[in-house]
């Protein structure tokens, strides 16, 4: 009772602050200027959405609670946790089944609109931007509360839980979720803040404002995509990290959209261009950002995240058609106040190379689209399903991926307005020639042609991104007679965006180079008795034993396997494949030997339960995986200079007492 | 007990809500 009654209460609170927030504003007949008359009003609504948060954080605790104490008369704790379940993996059982990733989507959305609405300096943005972000609650709300709720009670209450979904029981099961959550959900905000300006017809400042609006859904919602691939790779054992799985995809398309978002806002912040495009752009990472969840609850398309489906599903396609609608309506309304203050002045310039990348990054949004709605339009077109499976998505998005390391290496050395060729040929010159001296040995010794050309533009991206960094520090340590390393630090504490986003391509060029190593994969599936030994990439497999053993939730098979190169043992492997006694069914738990040149990774596919113990092992040879992991660590390092670094920036101690006294003297006057 | 809670909840948060409205003065619009 308690639970869905703070959840109505919230709900209650969100159709408040919807209409009030924007009843305390008014349009001035004389100057058409919206201005708000009612602060008392817009103060109390902003205090709803604080309420609102409460409201959804006191439900949240209430279900944990209910986890921890194992109180098996809620239907949902019994269906997804168990008596033996670890802390940690008790607290993740909350978003492990539909109800209760919709409440910790309601909790997440409540934060950021508590955050949100508690800032005074957008004040005069607040109110319409209030409402959206309120209107999406009463959303939500209304369907966590009314149609999956996650309070339920059984009438006969089970002695102990069906426990966690064994596929779910991985360390990076804890994060991915609430990380993509946090990364979707957040697309609303920047949704919210170019409703409110185009409404309010406030459209000059609300890019800048918007930006660090956007810079934490974005930085959460890649992450959450490198978690998600991790824990393929580490749990799902096909060997792969990203399968252009439909969920994927639509959690792809909003970060795209949101990537080329923060290229064209620097460019309208600069010069006054590409306004409607912003505008069209954020719009269309919140209506991609609802489309993933959409097609994630919906069961519409076939996925490896199908633990949650239900008929929310066409709620949240109302959703996205009242979302469409409302954002494309208002940019075609406003479209006059949204008329560019500038154009292109060259084509060697930095606006010209983030419009080309906007374009590629729309086009890659477009085919990855395309893709994935494809069965879904065959099937309505045609009566059957056509799909299309990596070799496509690979194959188109590979020369698009090229073409943006190109882009962001010319971006990255280009001047804004005009730049000069020559000077940009002559910043290029190291680089390119560090990526041909890297790239030609490569290609003499692996003959290919597509491997070789990835790794050259990778390098080409990170030689210039880590020069830039090192040109400027250098420059910064002369001028400011500080050693290299306080003048690196200066760097990021002075211009956080520039250099953080540097250390972000750094990192995907790393993350490039380490996906390049799939060009080189191979596998084999071998069955065996223990003692046995065979060859596969190099390497001597010898499958000691089996041991088998009953865990308190699961039946566990492990083999033994020793690794042998050039007659050097060089690791022992263990993968499992275990029995788990609740879901009746079989998982394998992988063994990974992981090194900078390539990954070995064992599966025990198959055991013969007889006294032979064979096992069916499913070996790959992975090149290259780690730099996929170093690389997006690196990206994300850089995605939180940027953003925290200009936090602390904005927040920083007051100007340094060796200000000239004049300044001091000019800001005493002024205050006076 | 439940019930209780919710009631005191719902309580403490309305006046939360609605003091702007009555006697805490509004910030002067920036």
């Amino acid at each position: 009772m308690l639970g869905r009654g703070l959840l109505g209460l919230g709900l209650a609170f969100a159709v408040y602050a919807a209409v009030a927030a924007p009843a305390s504003m008014r349009r001035e007949q004389d100057t058409g200027e919206f201005t708000i008359v009612r602060p008392d009003l817009l103060d109390s609504a902003r205090r709803a959405m604080v309420a609102v948060l409460g409201c959804v954080a006191g439900a949240a605790a209430v279900l944990w609670y209910a986890f921890f104490t194992r109180d098996f008369s809620y239907s949902y704790v019994a269906l997804n946790t168990s008596r033996s379940a670890p802390p940690w993996y008790t607290f993740s059982a909350l978003w492990a089944g539909m109800a209760g990733s919709l409440l910790l989507w309601c909790l997440i959305l409540s934060v950021y609109a508590a955050a949100f609405a508690t800032r005074r300096r957008l004040r005069r943005l607040q109110p319409w931007a209030i409402s959206v972000l309120a209107g999406t609650q009463v959303f939500f709300l209304t369907i966590t509360a009314g149609l999956e709720n996650p309070f339920a009670r059984l009438d006969v209450v089970p002695a102990d839980g069906r426990g966690l979904n064994p596929l779910l029981h991985s360390p990076g099961m804890v994060i991915h979720p609430p990380m993509l959550y946090t990364g979707l959900i957040g697309m609303i905000v920047p949704f919210a803040l170019a409703v409110s300006a185009l409404v309010t017809r406030q459209t000059k400042n609300w890019v800048r404002e918007t930006r660090v609006w956007i810079l934490v859904p974005w930085l959460a919602l890649g992450t959450g995509l490198v978690l998600g691939g991790a824990w393929a790779y580490t749990e799902l054992g096909w060997g792969g990290y990203w399968g252009w799985d439909p969920v994927e995809n639509a959690a792809l398309m909003p970060w795209l959209a949101a990537t080329a978002f923060l290229h064209s806002a620097m460019v309208e912040e600069r010069r006054g261009m590409l306004r409607i495009w912003n505008v069209f752009l954020v719009t269309s990472a919140a209506v991609l950002a609802t489309f993933g969840t959409f097609l994630t609850r919906s069961g519409l398309l076939s996925s490896v995240h199908t633990f949650a489906q239900s008929p929310v599903g066409k709620w949240f396609f109302v959703f996205l058609g009242i979302q469409t609608i409302v954002g494309i309506g208002l940019l075609l309304w406003r479209l006059p106040d949204l008329r560019s203050t500038a154009a292109l002045d060259s084509a060697v310039s930095k606006e010209a190379a983030f419009l080309a990348n906007n374009l590629v990054f729309c086009a890659g949004v477009l085919l990855v689209l395309w893709g994935t709605l494809l069965p879904l339009i065959t099937q309505a077109v045609f009566g059957s399903q056509l799909a299309v499976g990596p070799p496509f998505f690979n194959r188109v998005m590979t020369p698009l991926g090229a073409a943006l390391m190109v882009l962001a290496s010319l971006g990255t050395v280009v001047g804004w307005r005009r730049g000069s060729p020559r000077r940009v040929a002559r910043r290029l010159v190291v680089p390119a020639a560090a990526a041909t001296a890297v790239a030609a040995p490569v290609l003499a010794a692996k003959h290919s042609v597509a491997f070789a050309g990835m790794i050259w533009f990778a390098v080409l991206l990170a030689a210039t991104s880590a020069a830039e960094i090192a040109r400027a520090a250098r420059v910064r340590s002369r001028l400011t007679r500080l050693g290299t390393f306080a003048a690196f630090r200066g760097l990021f504490a002075r211009n956080p965006r520039r250099y953080g986003g540097y250390l972000v391509h750094l990192g995907v060029a790393v993350v490039v180079i380490g996906m390049a190593g799939s060009f080189f994969r191979a596998q084999t599936e071998v069955d065996v008795a223990p003692g046995s030994t065979f060859r596969f990439a190099g390497y001597s497999f010898v499958y000691r034993r089996l041991d088998q053993f009953a865990a308190p939730d699961k039946d566990v098979n492990l083999a033994v396997v020793d690794l042998y190169r050039r007659g050097r043992r060089i690791d022992t492997l263990r993968p499992q494949l275990n029995f788990h006694r609740n879901w009746d069914q079989p998982q394998s738990e992988i063994a990974i030997r992981t090194t900078p040149v390539a990954d070995i990774y064992v599966v025990l596919a198959a055991i013969d339960p007889g006294q032979a113990q064979s096992g069916v092992f499913r070996v790959h040879y992975n090149p290259l995986v780690l730099w996929v992991w170093v690389g997006a660590a690196i990206a994300v390092l850089g995605g939180l200079l940027a953003l925290l670094a200009g936090r602390r920036r904005k927040h920083g101690p007051a100007p340094a007492p060796a200000e000239p006294a004049i300044v001091r003297e000019l800001d005493r006057v002024r205050v006076t | 007990m439940d019930v209780a809670i919710f009631l005191l909840v719902c309580v403490v948060l309305a006046i939360f809500v609605a003091r702007p409205l009555y006697g805490d003065r509004a910030r002067p619009d920036d």
